[in-house]
């Protein structure tokens, strides 16, 4: 169970103050297919950020799982991260030197997963998301569908409790964005992981099953719907 | 993990090989220098020695106590006993060779004109134990003892225009005080190492020089080649022959004769500190280069924390790329500073004109002297300092906000 409570954020931008999140509360189920919703600048970054642990928040909370992950410092953060979260990037960001094997098995090595065990998981995440076959090659010689898989798989090998998602399909054609928006409904069924996805892409909203809609900083809807 | 981050280490390198190449070379420049620095001040150090334990001063030597205080004045009277140091060395363990000599300045009269030059008188015989004067022959031979010979360096001769078998007249001071003159002949010509000898010396018969400065059986001074341990030599030495002798005798090693030997020597540690500022100049490209790494990958640095990175492991992934750049541009200096010290250690450096005029116990041709432990330390040396070098532009990377790296474009 996630929980945000009054959550303020705001940047600096030289002398300016951009209040980013002015008091978003929110309380998100375990293994929801949330969609947080909203146009440019309307603060989805910010909160994803913030659930994310990556970023400090100016006002309110956020537990997760009772755990108060806001007022944690930045060592307890990263290791928070390292055992409870996955990400996916609007731009994949895989590391360009390694293999799609490499970069998934690299997050199972900063846990200190045994090499074996290392291997098999690897294997069978990959195969999950269609990637068999294609382990040795590097993202340059994938497609981007290919690198978001592997992006998909590099966030999901570990069994996090949550997958964060910023905008996950931007950078695709709408046939591949919607395949790999299915491959998230389909990993978020199987291993009842939580993803929370940020859009402003009807097409990808449609996929979620519960969307929370923000503006200017503030929520402005959170509907419910059927899968 | 480390394996993974040093597998990782090694590709991120080959990501922009002509940078990665830029920084190995820098490395390894500044070690091929100091591996041949070093080579050159160590083999300048030991052709020193040689010459100074050779043709100057021996090892040891000994002298008249006085001889130091008043040698401005050519003190040819403050002499030391020869056949009684000649005794008492002989039954001495620690004493490997030595041999009496006599040097005193003279004039070559000339082409009706005076020409200064300084005489050294030698017992040959014994010199055959002391050094190798058959492999500095250029032509000619070696004078004999009872025979007014000469041999003189190839310069002096040249500049005076004398050839073998010429016969030319020497002024000098006596023991006595008064002056004297001898007619030499030219029995060989030699090519001393040192440019000073060549240019300045000839050597004759001890028993002629003797007999010409009126010194009896005295000598000036004796040069004894040690074992080891030069002035705990020189200390011992000393206590026995004044007790053997009755005489005051100043008895010193090499290392504290000669001013310029000091100088080396303490230039060898000048020389270990300019290594470092070579490393260190060397090491500021690597820095700018793991600098630039850590902008432009940015990105990456914000995912690798997002994904649980700690700031320590995101400082050692860029650390051990700048420490596999410096081992290996350290292993391909060092490797070429070897080739180059073993290269012109064997053909030597050619000084001749850079040390003409220049009265230093340094030969004209200089020998880079190699160590294989001074290719091992300078090779650690130059890996710690490069890759410490890294060490600061890396901390940057841990001290980057995640969300930050992940928004910079």
């Amino acid at each position: 169970m996630i929980q945000v409570q009054d959550v303020v954020r705001n940047y600096k931008a030289g002398e300016t103050v951009v209040k980013a999140l002015k008091g978003v509360s929110l309380e998100i189920a375990d293994g929801e297919f949330l969609s947080i919703a909203g146009p440019s600048g309307s603060g989805k970054t910010t909160l994803l950020n913030l659930i994310g642990c990556i970023d400090s928040l100016d006002g309110g909370e956020i537990t997760i799982d009772g755990v108060p992950v806001s007022r944690m410092d930045k060592h307890a953060k990263t290791e928070f991260r390292r055992n409870n979260l996955g990400f996916i990037f609007q731009t994949y960001n895989l590391i360009p030197v390694l293999s799609a094997y490499e970069n998934v098995s690299f997050v199972l090595s900063i846990l200190n997963v045994p090499e074996r065990e290392i291997k098999e998981r690897t294997m069978m995440i990959l195969q999950e998301v269609g990637l068999t076959g294609m382990e040795d090659r590097r993202p340059d010689r994938l497609s981007g569908g290919q690198q978001q898989r592997i992006a998909i798989a590099r966030a999901l090998v570990k069994n996090p409790k949550i997958v964060l998602a910023d905008e996950p399909t931007a950078n695709l054609d709408s046939k591949t964005g919607e395949e790999i928006l299915r491959l998230m409904q389909e990993m978020n069924r199987k291993y009842h992981t939580t993803f929370i996805f940020s859009t402003h892409d009807r097409m990808v909203m449609d996929y979620a099953r519960r969307l929370v809609s923000l503006h200017d900083g503030q929520v402005t809807g959170d509907e419910r719907r059927e899968a | 993990m480390t394996m993974k981050l040093i597998n990782v280490a090694f590709r991120n390198i080959s990501r922009n090989r002509r940078r990665s190449l830029l920084s190995g070379i820098a490395v390894a420049v500044a070690s091929m220098s100091i591996v041949f620095l070093f080579a050159l001040v160590q083999g300048m150090k030991d052709d020193m020695g040689r010459n100074l334990a050779t043709y100057f001063t021996g090892e040891v030597r000994i002298r008249n106590a006085q001889y130091e205080e008043y040698e401005r004045y050519n003190p040819m009277h403050l002499t030391v006993d020869w056949e009684s140091i000649d005794r008492a060395l002989a039954q001495r363990e620690d004493v490997t060779a030595y041999v009496p000599r006599v040097t005193f300045p003279s004039a070559f009269y000339v082409n009706g004109g005076n020409h200064p030059a300084l005489g050294l008188g030698a017992d040959f015989a014994r010199e055959a134990e002391f050094q190798d004067l058959e492999s500095i022959l250029k032509e000619g031979r070696i004078p004999e003892a009872g025979k007014n010979e000469m041999l003189i360096g190839a310069l002096l001769a040249r500049d005076l225009k004398l050839a073998l078998g010429d016969k030319v007249t020497i002024i000098s001071s006596t023991a006595a005080r008064g002056n004297n003159a001898i007619t030499l002949e030219v029995a060989g010509i030699a090519a001393f190492p040192v440019a000073s000898m060549n240019s300045q010396y000839f050597w004759i018969p001890l028993d002629r020089a003797q007999y010409f400065l009126r010194m009896d059986t005295g000598v000036q001074e004796v040069l004894v080649k040690v074992e080891e341990h030069e002035r705990k030599s020189a200390a011992a030495i000393k206590e026995q022959l004044e007790a053997a002798t009755g005489m005051q005798l100043d008895v010193k090693a090499y290392q504290d004769i000669s001013m310029i030997y000091g100088f080396i020597e303490l230039a060898q540690y000048i020389y270990y500190f300019i290594g470092i500022f070579f490393l260190l100049l060397g090491s500021t490209v690597i820095i700018n280069t793991t600098m630039m790494v850590i902008y432009e990958r940015m990105r990456e640095i914000g995912t690798l924390s997002a994904l649980g990175m700690h700031g320590k492991e995101l400082t050692k992934l860029f650390f051990l790329e700048g420490t596999v750049i410096s081992a290996i541009g350290a292993f391909f200096g060092v490797l070429l500073g070897t080739a180059i010290t073993l290269y012109l250690g064997k053909f030597g450096i050619n000084f001749t004109d850079a040390l003409s005029g220049i009265d230093m116990e340094i030969s004209s041709v200089l020998y880079p002297s190699f160590s294989i432990w001074t290719a091992i330390i300078v090779y650690i040396y130059s890996v710690v300092v490069s890759s410490l070098a890294t060490l600061i532009p890396s901390r940057k990377a841990s001290r980057i906000e995640p969300v930050e790296a992940l928004r910079y474009i």
